[in-house]
């Protein structure tokens, strides 16, 4: 099959060219009132204007080519009339005329071409209206004809007055409503209607001599359209066209009336068949340019490929994505316009098509060949066009989406997700990685981020640690937990959830399990606010010691200096009494006093002594003691001063080292665990078990940066079961003379030597107390570390 | 009679011991400050000298340093307010010329009477009052 290809037209007989329509009606009407004038002359019958409007009728409604053929019949005519007596042409075109009809048969209902074919049909039918217009004149008499003449003539005036009317009538959007023969059904409309043809009827009756059966024609043709009925009203005009021959004429032969009425009836029912094709036509070529320009206008390319694989057709888009013009592209194979890489999918398709198989319903994307040498990537779909009757498809139809520009901007948008979801996963980690509790809230106060730290921190339970949870849930959360508290409202509750959220000052707040936390928020730009909680109990402890050592220290070095000036104050004491005790007769008031004197003076000498012991700086032992080996033989010089309702028990971890050393002076380490020990059985009122235990850990300073800065060290713990300690006595316990015991029970100062002689070894010593619960207090004994030694600043003042 | 010089810049300490000495029989002098000390060595020339480890005007371990490079052959005892009992007094002692021992205050009247019999032998007393056992 060729290419469907618009057939090529004079621009005059485009549709829509209303003015110069009527300037061809009107001329061939001009040609036909001519040739009609001329050839009636005098004594002329009056058929040919009617018989003329006729064909200008007909060729108007069927088309240009039909309206040349009209007026090239009416000429015929003419010249059979002046030829002479015309009865001898009659058969001839008689014949010419019904194999026309019957060429035009044949073709259904094709639109009428301006081509020499369409000339030669229309010729054909416009000769056979002819033959039969004139045949009723053949048979009658000149006056007989004439007197037919005013209903001929209306009903010929008829379509061209209708054409006037389609013409004016109203046009738009939506159309007027119509019935199934394309006339209007409004009243409005019918009554415009009914005024054109009145008029038609007028023109035809002032035409001829008839005043009766005007009227009734026209009454008639209104009826039938009233109806909506072409047979209808033909049967009404076939009636009134009787009645106007019998009423004018009376005379008239009967059978000539009878064709006349006839051949009306005829005419117009066959004028209805004709105006619906054409009307139809006139739908189907509107269709046809609207998809058309439907089509040129989208944004998808579209190439029609018949069953060779070669463009027959492609808009413009077609053309604009493969970079040329439409009209290029007709004629080259479609696998052409794909890269090297995508040619053979293409090709596989195209021989699809061409040994008509049915190929892949659908089409992945590809890329086209420019003549620019660019590529752009193209989704390809195809349509198959299959013709009724479930035959193979004979062509395709490919749309062709231009998608560069939508995959760069997926891929930038890709892009953008991968960047964010990066930094998204670097803020995870990095919140996480945090030692503070982070979470995110939202401006009406929902959880919407928070780090690993801030469920940990907080004990919050994963039902609650969830996006979306309000913030008042949390704080009733921790109201549960006792953090507020005992038996708080709901009011304290948001009291402290806003004191916390927003806390006045950097305070460390005592928080559940002995922590300290320190709450801070900083609000965000968009009303969301950042809760930032820090865990402060570390800092607070080394903050502790640090205190307390400082506070050592200072004691010490005011008990350095009372207790060297006592001694110097003790000097004459001793001397004296001692002199005076000599020079006394014995056993004398005098030497007793003097002895007691003495006695006096001892006892405050052992007090300094004490005191000098925690104060002092004393020179490390030279030599290492083994640390294991000193613990039992202190303990063996411990056990026998205990009392008898107190048990110890020793206990030494495999974890230290074996043949472990530390640089200590083992009469030194008698001297710790016996004070450490005693204070436990008092603790205990003398009855219950004491525990010694003994393991490998490693010494961190209090001023320690990081858990680096430690060396390996024996924990000695003195673990009791006593009545334990309050914080506020834990802090004071070491101190010089400070005692919890009866006046004269004990002199406060065994604890303090014991924390004056391990800090001469290097060593730690600290408590770990609950009221009710004992204590325990832990020694940490550096071990001897040839290679560390002298590298380690903290030996030096401590 | 055996002169012994006594350095301590604590009068009631000083006095004290002068007072146990003279029972004992020694021949005592004073000193209170590094000063007096090294002129009354210079003037009086004491068989033995108990010095005090800090003085208000210099240090005593300067002052037997002093002492010893004048008189090579002068005994002196050393007695300090700072020591402890735990430390190696001996040692220390040593480390010092001319010091013959180290006490630690408040020191016992026995324990120095002894010293000074040892370093100047048992005849060196004289007319003393002989301490009881």
């Amino acid at each position: 099959m060729p290419a469907r290809r618009s057939p090529r037209r004079l621009p005059i007989f485009r549709p829509g060219a209303g003015a110069r329509r009527w300037l061809l009606f009107f001329a061939g009407f001009a040609c036909v009132a001519a040739a009609d004038a001329a050839a009636t002359g005098p004594g002329g019958a009056p058929l040919l204007p009617g018989l003329g409007a006729w064909c200008l009728a007909l060729g108007w409604l069927w088309g240009p080519a039909w309206l040349v053929a009209a007026v090239g019949a009416g000429a015929a005519t003419i010249l059979l009339g002046l030829a002479g007596p015309p009865l001898a042409a009659w058969p001839a075109l008689g014949a010419f005329a019904l194999g026309a009809l019957v060429l035009r048969m044949r073709a259904v209902a094709p639109p009428v071409r301006w081509n020499g074919r369409g000339v030669v049909e229309g010729g054909c039918v416009a000769t056979l209206a002819a033959f039969l217009g004139a045949l009723p004149f053949a048979f009658s008499a000149d006056t007989v004809g004439a007197a037919l003449d005013p209903v001929t003539g209306a009903l010929a005036w008829l379509y061209p007055v209708a054409g006037v009317y389609r013409l004016a009538e109203p046009r738009g959007f939506p159309a007027p409503p119509r019935n199934r023969w394309g006339w209007p059904t409004r009243a409005a409309d019918l009554g415009v209607l009914g005024l054109c043809v009145f008029a038609a009827a007028a023109l035809g009756g002032f035409a001829a001599d008839g005043g009766w059966p005007l009227i009734g024609a026209a009454l008639a043709v209104l009826v039938a359209a009233l109806n909506a009925n072409l047979v209808g009203g033909a049967a009404a005009a076939l009636a009134a066209g009787l009645a106007g021959g019998f009423a004018e004429a009376g005379a008239a032969p009967f059978a000539l009336e009878l064709g006349n009425a006839v051949l009306v009836a005829v005419g117009l029912v066959a004028g209805g068949f004709v105006s619906r094709a054409r009307e139809r036509q006139e739908d189907a070529e509107h269709t046809v340019g609207r998809t058309r320009a439907l089509l040129d206008s989208l944004p998808i390319g579209l190439v029609e490929i018949d069953e060779r694989g070669v463009i027959v057709q492609a808009n413009p888009m077609a053309g604009a994505i493969i970079g040329c013009a439409a009209e290029e592209l007709l004629g080259h194979p479609f696998e052409r316009l794909g890269t090297l890489a995508a040619r053979e999918m293409l090709a596989a398709t195209t021989r699809a098509i061409r040994h008509r198989r049915q190929p892949e319903p659908s089409f992945t994307t590809e890329f086209l060949y420019r003549p620019d040498r660019t590529t752009r990537a193209v989704q390809v779909d195809w349509v198959y066009q299959t013709p009724p009757g479930g035959r193979r498809p004979l062509r395709v139809t490919a749309l062709i989406t231009d998608v560069t520009d939508r995959r760069r901007a997926l891929k930038a948008l890709e892009d953008r997700e991968h960047r964010l979801a990066e930094r998204s996963d670097l803020l995870r980690i990095t919140m996480d990685a945090l030692d503070h509790g982070l979470a995110a809230f939202s401006a009406d106060d929902s959880l919407t981020e928070w780090n690993a730290r801030f469920p940990e921190m907080l004990h919050l339970p994963s039902p609650l640690a969830r996006p979306g949870t309000p913030a008042i849930a949390i704080f009733r959360f921790l109201a549960t937990l006792g953090a507020f508290g005992v038996g708080v409202t709901e009011g304290q509750v948001r009291a402290r959830m806003d004191r916390l959220i927003h806390p006045p000052n950097a305070d460390d707040v005592p928080w559940i399990g002995g922590h300290h936390l320190r709450f801070s928020a900083h609000t965000m730009a968009d009303g969301g606010w950042v809760w930032r909680i820090e865990d402060r109990t570390e800092d607070i402890r080394l903050r502790d010691i640090e205190q307390n050592r400082q506070k050592m220290e200072a004691l010490g070095q005011l008990a350095s200096g009372v207790a060297h000036e006592l001694n110097n104050t003790l000097q004459p004491i001793f001397s004296l009494s001692e002199l005076g005790l000599a020079q006394a007769e014995p056993e004398s008031l005098t030497a007793r006093c003097f002895a007691r004197i003495t006695d006096a003076a001892e006892r405050a000498e052992t007090i300094v002594r004490g005191v000098l012991t925690f104060a002092r700086n004393a020179p490390v032992p030279e030599a290492d003691a083994p640390i294991v080996p000193a613990l039992f033989d202190a303990v063996a010089f411990i056990r026998p001063g205990l009392p008898s309702q107190v048990r110890l028990e020793v206990a030494v971890d495999d974890g230290i080292p074996e043949g472990a050393t530390a640089r200590l002076d083992r009469r030194e380490l008698g001297q710790v665990l016996t004070n450490l020990v005693t204070n436990a059985a008092d603790a205990m009122d003398h009855q219950g078990t004491i525990r010694i235990d003994c393991r490998a850990e490693r010494l961190r300073y209090a001023d320690a940066a990081d858990a680096e800065d430690s060396r390996p060290a024996v924990a000695v713990a003195v673990v009791d079961t006593g009545k334990g300690m309050d914080p506020a006595l834990k802090h004071r316990i070491f101190e010089p003379f400070f005692t919890t015991k009866d006046e004269g029970h004990g002199t406060g100062l065994g604890l303090a030597v014991a924390f004056g002689i391990v800090r001469n070894w290097g060593g730690r010593i600290d408590v770990d107390s609950e009221p009710g619960l004992g204590s325990t207090f832990t020694v940490w004994i550096p071990l001897s570390d040839p290679e560390r030694e002298g590298d380690h600043g903290h030996d030096s003042h401590r | 009679m055996a002169t012994i010089l006594i350095v301590d810049d604590n009068l009631l300490a000083c006095e004290a011991i002068s007072l146990v000495l003279e029972s004992a029989g020694y021949a005592v002098r004073q000193a209170h400050r590094v000063a007096e000390a090294v002129e009354a060595v210079a003037k009086s020339c004491p068989d033995l000298a108990i010095v005090d480890l800090s003085m208000p005007d210099g240090n005593g371990v300067d002052l037997i340093r002093t002492l010893h490079q004048g008189h090579p052959q002068l005994p002196i005892i050393l007695y300090s307010g700072f020591f402890t009992p735990e430390d190696d007094a001996e040692k220390r002692a040593n480390q010092m010329p001319g010091v013959v021992a180290v006490f630690k205050k408040p020191l016992r009247n026995n324990d120095l009477i002894a010293a000074i019999g040892r370093a100047l032998g048992p005849a060196a007393a004289s007319g003393g009052v002989a301490p009881k056992a």
